[in-house]
């Protein structure tokens, strides 16, 4: 009998899974063809005909130089923030935690601010000027990796993981409150411009920077999935873990790193995207109904991309375009998702 | 001394913490050893370092100074892994995972033997399905474990620790938070493991009765600095658990191996008859500081009317009331004086 239901429970999974892939490629094809030009399905057919009318070249044009770029970086955003999320949430055991605890988002929003904004202040961040766009990903980038710096520090120092989350949070805040200070001494369009930035977007990658970023987030994905037995173990607290034979110290030094550099690269690309990252891990749970880590660990890679997919597609739809920015859609149709999500369950949990 | 039939040999041992550079001792001077299939309670008041002799053996704390022999090696020579296949601990923190069922969690005790994935073999399951089974949860296999009882929660801990398959079990306080069957289920079922499976186990309470009653060994701390060990009757009769827990609150009936209170008690008044009721109404009478049984004579005097179920009192002449049940005379008692 009970093992019927055990069976049961693997087919639930494996559908959910299957179903969940699906989903995933019609995510793909619809962010490829809607927009602010609709692609019509004839142009996918005729996609890599040699000989083509020229409208059928202009949406061969969008759908490679725009939206290929923007999806790629949705997919690995996704991914990235959602296993993150769920790193930081296991090593924390706390169900609040996200990508962006230890501050290594509002590192890099630190690092932005002082390109955009400080011009007002002796006019010394002139890489914005001389570099363009790469300027603002080195900035996020330098920002994002100190605070990093300062809190694997802060690790080798603090044994206690509570004292480390909340030096993480104290990081966080004195970075919030320089930024506050350079908005406002900025002026009104650089205040702008770096509001705009902090609204996040997944369209900032261009097909040329697409190897880099891809070479950077691919390889921390796939180390963090090694990861799994140790941060099963996690799950019943140090003491436990520790009797279990994990080495506390060393896992807690990689999950830290690991979901640090994630956070960081992907923050640098895209601008701080909130709540995928807190979100996902919960939605797999839910899902899933399981927290075991060998399940966990692919739900919330898949669940991840579909989420930035689809907020990245209800952002582009004709109706929103150019109104709602990312991070607007995310917390705006995901909470109360979630909210519904764990109400209907009744039981939340890290 | 061969210590070689000894799984556990703590010799010189001090052990406490470090409080900003500051080194607090707890206990130090420690000599205790433990044989295979030995279920030890170590029992002793609250503060006297239990937990913390328990956190020092299992290298969650360091030990301040003297050795820790495990199978005759010191434990800090162990690495993480085989010291994890010779030691397990059911602890007293909580553990609060959502959507862990029961068997996952004793599964978490195959983790020194599964693979780079954790993947579980047919052995580990065996170990699994027979740690569960020992300790009679397979009904709950399926289940979350935070919907678990207080009490079906500890056996599915001691379950985990079984899975592990180590030579030494320490439980800290598995009985806390339980109700007296429980209780006892779990100290008959340790011991009937200890025994069966020839495992060593250690366990801290402070349910004296019942270690008195289960223990093989019992490791009495009772103060600082002073700690004995033995079976559990010779350290009553040598007075040493007497001494360590009575005080001007509490005395340890030898006999019944129990704690009275020790109250100043009142003459007021003679409790004849040896009913049970009469046993009960002489325990209220106790309790309200009115004794029982005084040495004289006195002029009141209270019974039992075991055909009409009533609770007599009278002084030398008349009755004075009769009452349905000990709450009423215990009330005119009262206000005697």
């Amino acid at each position: 009998m009970h093992f019927c239901k055990v069976s049961n429970q693997k087919q639930t999974a494996q559908v959910i899974f299957i179903s969940l892939n699906i989903l995933l490629l019609g995510f793909v094809f619809l962010n490829l063809a809607i927009g602010s030009v609709s692609v019509p399905f004839s142009a996918f057919i005729h996609f890599f005909d040699a000989q083509l009318p020229e409208n059928e070249i202009i949406w061969r044009h969008i759908i490679i130089e725009s939206r290929f770029p923007q999806i790629v970086t949705a997919i690995l955003s996704g991914a990235a923030l959602g296993l993150a999320g769920l790193q930081m949430q296991t090593l924390f055991r706390n169900p609040l935690a996200g990508p962006s605890i230890l501050g290594i988002s509002s590192g890099a929003s630190l690092g932005v601010a002082l390109v955009t904004l400080g011009s007002g202040i002796g006019g010394i961040f002139i890489a914005q000027n001389l570099m363009g766009g790469i300027g603002i990903h080195l900035a996020a980038f330098t920002g994002a990796f100190l605070v990093l710096f300062i809190v694997l520090l802060a690790a080798k120092k603090v044994r206690n993981n509570a004292s480390l989350l909340i030096i993480g949070i104290m990081v966080g805040y004195a970075v919030s409150s320089i930024i506050g200070l350079l908005n406002f001494v900025g002026q009104q369009g650089e205040v702008h411009a770096f509001v705009i930035w902090g609204l996040g977007s997944f369209a900032n990658v261009q097909n040329n920077q697409l190897l880099l970023f891809t070479a950077l987030v691919f390889p921390a994905l796939i180390l963090s999935t090694l990861l799994m037995k140790p941060m099963n173990a996690m799950l019943l607290g140090d003491a436990y873990a520790q009797n279990l034979g994990v080495n506390l110290k060393q896992i807690r030094w990689q999950l830290i790193l690991l979901s640090g550099f994630l956070t960081a690269i992907i923050t640098a690309y895209t601008g701080p995207i909130a709540f995928i990252g807190l979100a996902t891990p919960h939605l797999a749970r839910l899902l899933f109904k399981s927290s075991d880590h060998k399940k966990l660990i692919p739900a919330v890679l898949l669940l991840g991309m579909l989420v930035a997919l689809g907020c990245n597609l209800l952002a582009r739809l004709p109706f929103f375009q150019d109104v709602l920015p990312i991070n607007v859609i995310t917390s705006l149709f995901g909470a109360p998702l979630v909210i519904y999500l764990i109400v209907k369950r009744k039981q939340i949990g890290f | 001394m061969d210590y070689t039939d000894n799984i556990l040999d703590i010799r010189d041992l001090t052990i406490g913490y470090l409080n900003d550079d500051k080194v607090v001792t707890i206990q130090s001077d420690l000599n205790l050893q433990l044989k295979k299939g030995e279920l030890c309670c170590l029992i002793g008041p609250n503060g006297v370092g239990k937990s913390t002799l328990l956190r020092s053996i299992s290298t969650q704390l360091s030990k301040l100074k003297g050795e820790i022999l495990l199978n005759g090696i010191s434990i800090n020579d162990y690495d993480n892994q085989t010291l994890a296949k010779t030691l397990s601990v059911v602890l007293t923190e909580s553990v609060q995972v959502p959507n862990l069922k029961v068997n996952e969690l004793v599964a978490m005790g195959r983790f020194p033997y599964t693979n780079f994935w954790g993947k579980l073999n047919n052995e580990d399951q065996e170990k699994i399905d027979e740690s569960i089974h020992l300790v009679g949860l397979q009904t709950l296999a399926e289940r979350n474990f935070i919907e678990l009882s207080d009490g079906e929660k500890q056996k599915a801990l001691i379950a985990k620790a079984l899975a592990q398959d180590t030579a030494l079990i320490l439980l800290d306080e598995p009985t806390a938070f339980l109700d007296f069957p429980s209780k006892m289920a779990i100290l008959a079922e340790l011991r009937k493991i200890a025994h069966s499976r020839n495992v060593a186990i250690i366990l801290s309470t402070h349910d004296l009765e019942l270690a008195l009653k289960m223990a093989d060994k019992i490791w009495l701390f009772p103060n600082k600095n002073e700690f004995k060990t033995g079976i559990p009757e010779d350290l009553v009769l040598s007075g040493a658990i007497s001494n360590a827990f009575s005080n001007e609150l509490l005395s340890f009936d030898l006999k019944t191996a129990h704690f009275t209170q020790r109250i100043k008690t009142r003459d007021i008044l003679n409790v004849e008859g040896n009913s049970i009721e009469v046993e009960w109404l002489k325990r209220a009478l106790i309790r309200k500081g009115i004794s029982a049984n005084p040495n004289n004579n006195m002029m009141f005097k209270a019974l039992y009317d075991g055909s009409n179920n009533k609770y007599i009192l009278q002084n030398e002449n008349d009755i004075i009331g009769i009452f349905d049940n000990i709450n009423e005379i215990l009330k005119k008692i009262e206000n005697i004086n």
